[in-house]
């Protein structure tokens, strides 16, 4: 029967890409100076797993090469070979091409074979070449397992390696030797240097197969045929124990497993038994398992399960690195088609209007059935707004997908510049939406780059100034006030005032140095504006920090930056939690209706006459100790002033000109004029973008319970032009 | 109907497998470690154990020694299905009282022809 194993193709690359991504976040936690078990052990198993993968799916190349990346980690592992800086950052660079291998498999394009096989080639070299732990003193040849030979560094063979050219012909060899015939190191090494009186041994390996036999396996480079390789080796070892191929790629004992192990197994067959099995009538046979079985019984096995299970289990609770386990141990979440989920959103929203209308519907009923309608809303109002928020739960994503790429990030971009940095994050398992997820990813990576690349300086230069030679760069995630609020910290050199004075004036605006910090920060996310003296390709063509600033804003966010010369930087983004659905105020402006998002209002106020005033042309109100600018609707829209305020039963309003609602954009500030408040609700979010266009000063609108449009107002829009800043200047960064 | 489990910590090896088994008749059972493994077979009466050696947890090896341990599952065939066929690997798991081995990739006539062999004629 063919069955169609295929489909199982796709969940292996993701799995893959898993399992890649986990060794990566291993591979930059492990301590060099004193690894741990656990974590070497969750290295090979990286590796080992894809391995498993790329074989049942019949990727020949992607085997081979994970065969030789997973024995050298494997080495690793027992503590056979030295885990230096080079071969950790070699491995990475390992994983990085597989990772490029399988998106290119994935793809249906062609693999880059050549690079694979240049990263075998490079692994295989490091790991021959590297420290290894001094051998045993004699080890005993019936119970070790491996044999360490005469290093291939030896004065005789170094010379031949320096400056060698790619020999006439490169040959692995396999020999099965009895162990009767070599009876420890010193007899296998002496074979050895026979063998080299033949050419140049590449590389070598030998290890005990069996109870009675060595195989030792090399390859060799040498201007020699292969039938006359075999006729000199033959003087060493009988005929049928020398096994010999030429590689068909360039990596050296690929081909050798299959050719040893198909003349290995007793039969060809895909699998083997190790004892007869009982026959059908069901009779023991006369050999049969159970005499391996009883052996096991014993009380020492039994002790022996139970030291292994308490191994496993102190494997099991190790902490391990906390990125790689969550993307390894699944087991209690499901993938869902994002589209699935939209339109989930999108019911309940309707659910919520719905439900909207039908309280405005029955405010005008009787009071005896009022009563009965109004207790089975609210219950409906309970259960939608638990809906809503289980719905909006489902695309929540931690924030660590967005951080989980700085560790690799910051690692290789302070190597590239020379610099000392620690990158600490904290608060890993913020959630948010998936969506904002995806648009913060970018502006993230920006801004620690830049801090990388621009803030913190040469561990020399923070010598000079006193700082220790590391630089600390910070990046936290946090709940705050409704939002999320997520900083980049940086204790570096800080913003330079005069450069960015003197850059905005080149580009033609009007900014002196009278101007207070918080008004200069802002600047940089004008357009074009990048004060790197030269522009590196790592950040500073310009087009990053307005790009942060547009993402941000698009959000419904906002960026603020605090910096101290000599001292650091810090940028703080806010964002909404979920961008569907908004705490509102309702306002009535000139007969109209229009949405203040809750959480930027401060407060709402009628001032007595003597506490507004006019400056400068501009109204201001007087609140405690602060004078706020005045701004309208009718100012910001040009709207007619129409009649004065709707009459409505439950109406306070006053003569127009006199309520003022306090806005307030962290700690920045302005008042709004309206003619009256209508209440507070939540309101579901409707993109004006996607249905029309952008329209400046609105950041979406929604169907109120009447069924008509209320525009959503942009607070952070309307605080920007209530203040003394040109209106120009603010209007760059809105686009 | 016979019960196979299959522990693997790969799981699109272990779809696949279920895919194969479960076409072919078999009722399927799945662990992802050697662990969760030994906890289906008390738990459930199984015929035949499938499993992987390198998983994290509880390795192969250790799952079969820890099975035969059991009054329930001295006979029951254990199949060892790995990457690896180093002769030191498969003598491990002979001595832990593995019934067999068998070899990954592998194919599905194979694998059933192997599983057919193992159950005798259901």
């Amino acid at each position: 029967m063919a069955l169609d194993l295929s489909r199982f193709a796709k969940a292996f690359f993701e799995e893959a890409q898993e399992h890649l991504y986990a060794l990566e976040s291993l591979l930059i936690a492990v301590d060099i100076n004193a690894p741990d078990d656990e974590a070497l052990n969750a290295i090979f198993r990286a590796v080992h797993s894809v391995k498993g993968g790329a074989a049942a799916f019949g990727h020949t190349a992607l085997t081979a090469f994970t065969h030789e990346f997973e024995s050298i980690l494997d080495r690793v592992r027992k503590r056979k070979l030295v885990l230096t800086k080079r071969l950790v950052d070699l491995c990475l660079t390992a994983s990085d091409i597989m990772r490029r291998h399988l998106a290119a498999l994935e793809q249906e394009r062609a693999p880059d074979l050549a690079e694979l096989a240049g990263m075998q080639e490079a692994l295989i070299d490091i790991a021959d070449n590297a420290d290894r732990p001094i051998a045993h003193a004699t080890p005993a040849p019936t119970t070790s397992a491996h044999v360490t030979l005469t290093p291939i560094n030896s004065a005789s063979t170094d010379a031949s390696r320096t400056g060698a050219m790619s020999p006439a012909t490169s040959l692995q060899v396999a020999m099965r030797l009895m162990k009767t015939d070599y009876a420890d190191t010193a007899a296998i090494n002496n074979l050895l240097a026979d063998i080299r009186g033949l050419g140049e041994v590449a590389s070598h390996d030998c290890e005990a197969i069996s109870a009675t036999q060595w195989e030792l396996r090399f390859s060799l480079n040498a201007d020699i045929a292969e039938d006359e390789l075999r006729e000199s080796l033959e003087f060493l070892a009988p005929a049928d124990s020398i096994y010999i191929t030429s590689p068909s790629n360039a990596a050296p004992f690929t081909a050798l497993p299959s050719v040893i192990d198909a003349r290995d197994t007793e039969d060809e067959n895909a699998y083997e038994f190790f004892a007869p099995l009982e026959d059908e009538t069901g009779n023991e046979p006369d050999v049969d398992i159970n005499t391996f079985l009883h052996k096991d019984l014993s009380a020492d096995i039994a002790t022996n399960i139970e030291k292994d299970f308490i191994a496993y289990e102190a494997y099991a609770n190790a902490p391990v690195n906390d990125i790689a386990l969550a993307s390894l141990a699944d087991a209690s979440s499901i993938r869902v088609n994002v589209a699935k989920v939209d339109q989930l959103i999108n019911l309940v929203g309707e659910l919520v209007i719905a439900e909207a209308m039908l309280v405005q519907s029955a405010a005008d009923i009787n009071e005896a059935d009022k009563a009965r309608l109004a207790y089975g809303l609210s219950q409906l109002e309970r259960n939608t707004r638990e809906l809503q928020e289980a719905v909006l739960a489902i695309r929540m994503l931690p924030i660590s997908f967005v951080f989980s790429r700085l560790p690799r990030m910051t690692r290789d971009l302070a190597d590239r510049l020379s610099k000392e940095v620690e990158l600490e994050m904290v608060g890993e398992d913020t959630e948010l939406d998936k969506s904002v997820i995806e648009k913060i990813a970018d502006p993230l990576t920006h801004l620690v780059r830049n801090a990388l690349d621009h803030g913190i300086e040469t561990p020399d230069e923070r010598q000079r100034h006193g700082k220790p030679r590391v630089g600390l760069l910070s990046v936290r995630a946090a709940y705050h006030s409704g939002g999320i609020m997520i900083t980049v910290a940086d204790d570096g050199a800080g913003l330079n005032r005069e450069r960015i004075v003197r850059k905005a004036n080149e580009l033609g605006l009007a900014v002196t140095d009278q101007w207070r910090d918080d008004e200069i920060w802002p600047l940089i996310f004008t357009p074009g504006f990048s004060t790197a003296e030269s522009v590196s390709d790592i950040s500073g063509r310009g087009v990053g920090m307005d790009v942060v600033w547009q993402n941000v804003h698009s959000l419904g966010g906002t960026v603020d930056i605090a910096s101290n010369p000599g001292t650091g930087t810090t940028i703080t983004i806010r964002l909404p939690l979920t961008l569907a659905i908004l705490d509102g105020m309702s306002i009535s402006v000139c007969g109209e209706t229009y949405i203040l998002p809750l959480a930027h209002i401060a407060q709402s106020m009628q001032p007595e006459a003597h506490d507004l005033k006019t400056v400068n042309s501009q109204e201001v109100v007087k609140l405690r100790d602060e004078y706020l600018p005045i701004t309208s609707l009718q100012q910001l829209f040009n709207l007619s002033s129409v009649q004065p305020a709707m009459e409505s039963e439950n109406s306070e309003a006053k003569a127009i000109s006199d309520l003022l609602v306090i806005l307030d954009i962290d700690g920045k500030r302005a008042a709004l004029r309206v003619d009256a408040l209508l209440g507070q609700h939540q309101v579901v979010l409707k993109s004006i973008e996607a249905n029309y266009r952008r329209v400046k000063g609105l950041s979406g609108a929604t169907i109120m319970g009447d069924g008509r449009v209320a525009f959503i107002l942009d607070a952070a829009y309307i605080v920007g032009v209530a203040h003394t800043v040109d209106i120009e200047l603010n209007a760059k960064p809105y686009g | 109907m016979k019960t196979i489990l299959t522990v693997d910590d790969s799981p699109s090896i272990r779809q696949m497998l279920a895919y194969v088994l479960a076409n072919s008749g078999y009722r399927v059972l799945e662990a992802a470690d050697g662990e969760e493994g030994l906890a289906l077979a008390q738990a459930h009466a199984v015929d035949l154990v499938l499993t992987d050696h390198n998983m994290p947890k509880m390795d192969g090896v250790t799952l079969t020694k820890a099975l035969r341990a059991l009054p329930a599952y001295r006979k029951v065939p254990i199949m060892m299905l790995s990457t690896e066929s180093s002769p030191e690997l498969k003598q491990a798991g002979r001595e832990a009282g593995a019934t067999g081995w068998m070899v990954k990739p592998f194919d599905p006539d194979k694998l059933l022809e192997m599983l057919r062999k193992a159950l005798g004629s259901a």
